[in-house]
Protein backbone atom coordinates (compact mmCIF):
# COMPACT_ATOMS: atom_id res chain seq x y z
CA UNK A 1 0.00 0.00 0.00
CA UNK A 2 1.46 3.35 -1.02
CA UNK A 3 2.03 5.40 2.08
CA UNK A 4 -0.61 8.39 0.71
CA UNK A 5 -2.85 5.64 0.84
CA UNK A 6 -2.19 4.51 4.01
CA UNK A 7 -2.86 7.71 5.20
CA UNK A 8 -5.95 8.55 3.90
CA UNK A 9 -7.47 5.01 5.06
CA UNK A 10 -5.90 5.94 8.66
CA UNK A 11 -8.25 9.34 8.08
CA UNK A 12 -11.39 7.80 7.28
CA UNK A 13 -10.52 5.28 10.20
CA UNK A 14 -10.01 7.76 12.46
CA UNK A 15 -13.53 9.83 12.04
CA UNK A 16 -15.58 6.64 11.72
CA UNK A 17 -14.12 5.54 15.08
CA UNK A 18 -14.70 9.17 16.63
CA UNK A 19 -18.30 9.06 14.86
CA UNK A 20 -19.09 5.99 16.83
CA UNK A 21 -18.30 7.37 20.27
CA UNK A 22 -20.36 10.47 19.95
CA UNK A 23 -22.92 8.81 18.92
CA UNK A 24 -22.81 5.88 21.81
CA UNK A 25 -22.23 9.76 24.29
CA UNK A 26 -25.74 10.99 22.44
CA UNK A 27 -27.37 7.76 22.82
CA UNK A 28 -26.64 8.18 26.74
CA UNK A 29 -27.91 11.33 26.95
CA UNK A 30 -31.14 10.50 25.18
CA UNK A 31 -31.68 7.77 27.90
CA UNK A 32 -30.82 9.53 30.63
CA UNK A 33 -32.62 12.01 33.27
CA UNK A 34 -30.23 14.14 32.81
CA UNK A 35 -31.14 15.63 29.14
CA UNK A 36 -30.35 19.24 30.38
CA UNK A 37 -26.91 18.59 31.25
CA UNK A 38 -24.76 17.65 28.35
CA UNK A 39 -20.68 17.41 27.85
CA UNK A 40 -18.63 20.71 27.57
CA UNK A 41 -16.95 19.30 24.50
CA UNK A 42 -14.52 21.05 22.37
CA UNK A 43 -12.63 21.08 19.52
CA UNK A 44 -9.73 22.17 21.43
CA UNK A 45 -10.07 18.46 23.58
CA UNK A 46 -11.01 16.56 20.44
CA UNK A 47 -7.09 18.34 18.72
CA UNK A 48 -5.31 17.43 22.09
CA UNK A 49 -6.49 14.17 22.22
CA UNK A 50 -5.52 13.33 18.26
CA UNK A 51 -2.12 14.61 19.31
CA UNK A 52 -1.96 12.41 22.68
CA UNK A 53 -2.80 9.41 20.36
CA UNK A 54 -0.49 10.45 17.90
CA UNK A 55 2.21 11.06 20.47
CA UNK A 56 1.65 7.81 22.32
CA UNK A 57 1.83 6.08 18.73
CA UNK A 58 5.11 8.34 18.48
CA UNK A 59 7.18 6.95 21.74
CA UNK A 60 5.94 3.33 21.63
CA UNK A 61 7.60 3.15 17.91
CA UNK A 62 4.63 2.21 16.37
CA UNK A 63 4.37 2.59 12.55
CA UNK A 64 0.82 2.84 12.24
CA UNK A 65 -0.75 1.31 9.07
CA UNK A 66 -4.23 1.51 10.30
CA UNK A 67 -5.70 3.35 13.45
CA UNK A 68 -6.55 1.19 16.21
CA UNK A 69 -9.91 2.23 17.17
CA UNK A 70 -9.74 0.84 20.61
CA UNK A 71 -6.90 3.40 21.31
CA UNK A 72 -8.12 6.48 19.65
CA UNK A 73 -11.36 5.57 21.52
CA UNK A 74 -9.96 5.60 24.49
CA UNK A 75 -7.72 8.91 23.97
CA UNK A 76 -10.56 10.77 23.18
CA UNK A 77 -12.99 9.80 25.58
CA UNK A 78 -10.88 9.98 28.33
CA UNK A 79 -9.78 13.52 27.52
CA UNK A 80 -13.19 14.36 27.55
CA UNK A 81 -13.61 12.72 30.58
CA UNK A 82 -11.06 14.91 32.05
CA UNK A 83 -12.87 17.69 32.04
CA UNK A 84 -15.97 16.56 33.67
CA UNK A 85 -16.53 16.31 37.51
CA UNK A 86 -17.89 13.64 39.38
CA UNK A 87 -21.26 13.29 41.67
CA UNK A 88 -19.92 11.34 44.57
CA UNK A 89 -23.71 10.19 45.21
CA UNK A 90 -23.25 6.64 43.98
CA UNK A 91 -27.13 6.72 43.63
CA UNK A 92 -27.26 9.82 41.08
CA UNK A 93 -25.63 9.69 37.64
CA UNK A 94 -24.03 12.71 36.39
CA UNK A 95 -22.42 13.97 33.05
CA UNK A 96 -18.89 12.03 33.93
CA UNK A 97 -20.56 8.59 34.77
CA UNK A 98 -22.94 8.90 31.29
CA UNK A 99 -19.95 9.67 29.25
CA UNK A 100 -17.62 7.27 30.91
CA UNK A 101 -20.43 4.48 30.14
CA UNK A 102 -20.55 5.74 26.65
CA UNK A 103 -16.93 4.87 26.40
CA UNK A 104 -16.98 1.57 27.51
CA UNK A 105 -20.15 1.03 25.47
CA UNK A 106 -18.30 2.02 22.24
CA UNK A 107 -15.50 -0.57 23.55
CA UNK A 108 -17.58 -3.21 24.06
CA UNK A 109 -19.46 -2.82 20.70
CA UNK A 110 -16.19 -2.68 19.08
CA UNK A 111 -15.02 -5.83 20.58
CA UNK A 112 -18.68 -7.68 19.89
CA UNK A 113 -18.22 -6.49 16.66
CA UNK A 114 -14.70 -7.77 16.21
CA UNK A 115 -15.74 -11.20 18.03
CA UNK A 116 -18.64 -11.66 15.64
CA UNK A 117 -20.96 -11.31 19.00
CA UNK A 118 -18.83 -13.85 20.81
CA UNK A 119 -17.27 -11.55 22.94
CA UNK A 120 -19.74 -9.48 24.66
CA UNK A 121 -19.35 -7.84 28.08
CA UNK A 122 -21.11 -8.62 30.59
CA UNK A 123 -22.80 -5.61 32.87
CA UNK A 124 -20.26 -6.86 35.90
CA UNK A 125 -17.45 -6.39 33.65
CA UNK A 126 -18.70 -3.20 32.47
CA UNK A 127 -19.40 -1.89 36.07
CA UNK A 128 -16.10 -2.75 37.13
CA UNK A 129 -14.37 -0.63 34.56
CA UNK A 130 -16.72 2.01 35.05
CA UNK A 131 -15.64 2.10 38.77
CA UNK A 132 -11.85 1.99 38.04
CA UNK A 133 -12.53 5.63 35.78
CA UNK A 134 -14.36 6.94 39.03
CA UNK A 135 -11.79 5.75 41.52
CA UNK A 136 -9.04 8.02 39.06
CA UNK A 137 -11.55 10.71 38.70
CA UNK A 138 -11.95 10.75 42.46
CA UNK A 139 -8.41 11.03 43.41
CA UNK A 140 -7.62 7.12 44.08
CA UNK A 141 -5.07 6.31 41.16
CA UNK A 142 -4.38 3.37 42.95
CA UNK A 143 -7.29 1.71 42.33
CA UNK A 144 -8.12 3.42 38.82
CA UNK A 145 -7.66 3.22 35.69
CA UNK A 146 -7.35 5.98 32.81
CA UNK A 147 -6.69 5.91 28.67
CA UNK A 148 -3.98 3.33 29.44
CA UNK A 149 -5.47 0.93 31.48
CA UNK A 150 -8.89 0.96 29.89
CA UNK A 151 -7.10 0.13 26.43
CA UNK A 152 -4.51 -2.63 27.45
CA UNK A 153 -7.98 -4.39 28.85
CA UNK A 154 -9.42 -4.16 25.83
CA UNK A 155 -6.02 -4.87 23.59
CA UNK A 156 -5.36 -8.19 25.31
CA UNK A 157 -9.16 -8.90 25.07
CA UNK A 158 -8.54 -8.97 20.78
CA UNK A 159 -5.32 -10.44 21.26
CA UNK A 160 -6.46 -13.43 23.06
CA UNK A 161 -9.69 -13.56 20.42
CA UNK A 162 -6.63 -13.32 17.39
CA UNK A 163 -5.11 -16.44 19.82
CA UNK A 164 -8.68 -18.76 19.49
CA UNK A 165 -9.16 -17.80 15.96
CA UNK A 166 -5.53 -18.95 14.76
CA UNK A 167 -6.08 -21.73 17.18
CA UNK A 168 -8.86 -22.60 15.94
CA UNK B 1 -34.15 12.95 20.48
CA UNK B 2 -32.54 15.84 19.87
CA UNK B 3 -34.00 18.60 18.19
CA UNK B 4 -31.96 20.73 16.00
CA UNK B 5 -28.28 20.38 15.04
CA UNK B 6 -25.61 23.08 14.12
CA UNK B 7 -23.90 21.67 10.56
CA UNK B 8 -21.34 23.65 9.26
CA UNK B 9 -22.78 26.67 11.29
CA UNK B 10 -26.50 26.37 10.16
CA UNK B 11 -29.17 24.70 12.24
CA UNK B 12 -31.21 22.13 10.72
CA UNK B 13 -33.75 19.90 11.69
CA UNK B 14 -32.99 16.67 13.48
CA UNK B 15 -35.69 14.58 12.30
CA UNK B 16 -35.10 11.04 12.48
CA UNK B 17 -34.16 11.39 8.19
CA UNK B 18 -32.38 14.06 9.28
CA UNK B 19 -30.68 12.49 11.22
CA UNK B 20 -29.82 9.73 9.18
CA UNK B 21 -28.43 12.09 6.73
CA UNK B 22 -26.29 13.82 9.21
CA UNK B 23 -24.90 10.21 10.38
CA UNK B 24 -21.23 10.60 8.90
CA UNK B 25 -20.72 13.30 10.22
CA UNK B 26 -19.21 14.18 13.89
CA UNK B 27 -21.84 15.48 15.95
CA UNK B 28 -21.46 17.16 19.75
CA UNK B 29 -23.76 17.77 22.22
CA UNK B 30 -24.15 21.37 23.95
CA UNK B 31 -26.01 22.76 26.75
CA UNK B 32 -28.92 23.86 25.42
CA UNK B 33 -29.21 20.33 23.41
CA UNK B 34 -27.76 21.67 19.85
CA UNK B 35 -25.25 19.66 18.68
CA UNK B 36 -21.86 21.08 17.13
CA UNK B 37 -21.18 18.89 14.05
CA UNK B 38 -17.46 18.38 13.55
CA UNK B 39 -17.02 18.13 9.94
CA UNK B 40 -14.55 15.96 7.86
CA UNK B 41 -12.45 19.57 6.81
CA UNK B 42 -12.14 20.50 10.28
CA UNK B 43 -11.16 16.68 11.24
CA UNK B 44 -8.81 16.21 8.74
CA UNK B 45 -6.94 19.68 9.67
CA UNK B 46 -6.85 18.59 13.52
CA UNK B 47 -5.36 14.94 12.32
CA UNK B 48 -3.15 16.71 10.07
CA UNK B 49 -1.69 19.07 12.92
CA UNK B 50 -1.71 16.44 15.58
CA UNK B 51 0.76 14.02 13.06
CA UNK B 52 2.35 16.56 12.20
CA UNK B 53 3.20 17.45 15.54
CA UNK B 54 3.98 14.23 17.20
CA UNK B 55 6.53 13.74 14.48
CA UNK B 56 8.71 16.87 15.55
CA UNK B 57 8.89 15.60 19.23
CA UNK B 58 11.82 13.81 20.24
CA UNK B 59 11.10 10.32 21.79
CA UNK B 60 12.31 6.85 23.33
CA UNK B 61 11.26 4.41 20.44
CA UNK B 62 10.87 1.13 20.85
CA UNK B 63 10.64 -0.52 17.72
CA UNK B 64 11.01 -4.27 18.83
CA UNK B 65 7.47 -3.59 20.94
CA UNK B 66 4.79 -5.47 19.38
CA UNK B 67 1.36 -4.20 19.64
CA UNK B 68 -1.73 -4.63 17.89
CA UNK B 69 -1.03 -2.01 14.83
CA UNK B 70 -4.37 -0.85 13.98
CA UNK B 71 -7.40 -3.34 13.64
CA UNK B 72 -9.28 -5.98 11.67
CA UNK B 73 -10.80 -5.29 8.38
CA UNK B 74 -14.05 -6.42 9.37
CA UNK B 75 -14.29 -3.79 12.64
CA UNK B 76 -13.01 -1.18 10.19
CA UNK B 77 -16.06 -2.02 7.74
CA UNK B 78 -18.57 -2.29 10.70
CA UNK B 79 -17.37 1.20 11.72
CA UNK B 80 -18.16 2.48 8.15
CA UNK B 81 -22.02 1.17 8.67
CA UNK B 82 -24.51 3.41 9.85
CA UNK B 83 -24.99 0.95 12.83
CA UNK B 84 -24.21 2.43 16.35
CA UNK B 85 -21.80 -0.42 17.89
CA UNK B 86 -22.09 0.42 21.05
CA UNK B 87 -25.88 0.12 20.84
CA UNK B 88 -26.13 -2.98 18.56
CA UNK B 89 -23.99 -4.53 21.84
CA UNK B 90 -25.42 -2.90 24.73
CA UNK B 91 -26.44 -4.74 28.04
CA UNK B 92 -28.38 -3.01 30.63
CA UNK B 93 -26.40 -1.08 33.36
CA UNK B 94 -29.36 -2.09 35.97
Amino acid sequence: MEKTDSLDLQREDAWFATNQLFRAIQLGFEGSKLKPLHAKIKMGLIKKAYEQHANHLHYHGVDQQRVDAYKLVCWIGCSVLSEESINPDTESDCTFKIIARALIETLCGFLGEDSRGKIVFAKETRELLLQMLIAEETQNPEHGIWQNGLYAAFHCSVVSLRLMETAA
Amino acid sequence: MVDRAMVDGTVVDTSKDQLKKLLFGTYLLTKDRTMISLNFEQFLELWKEAMETSSKEETTSHPDLFFTNGMSDHLAEALRTEECLAEKYRVSWD
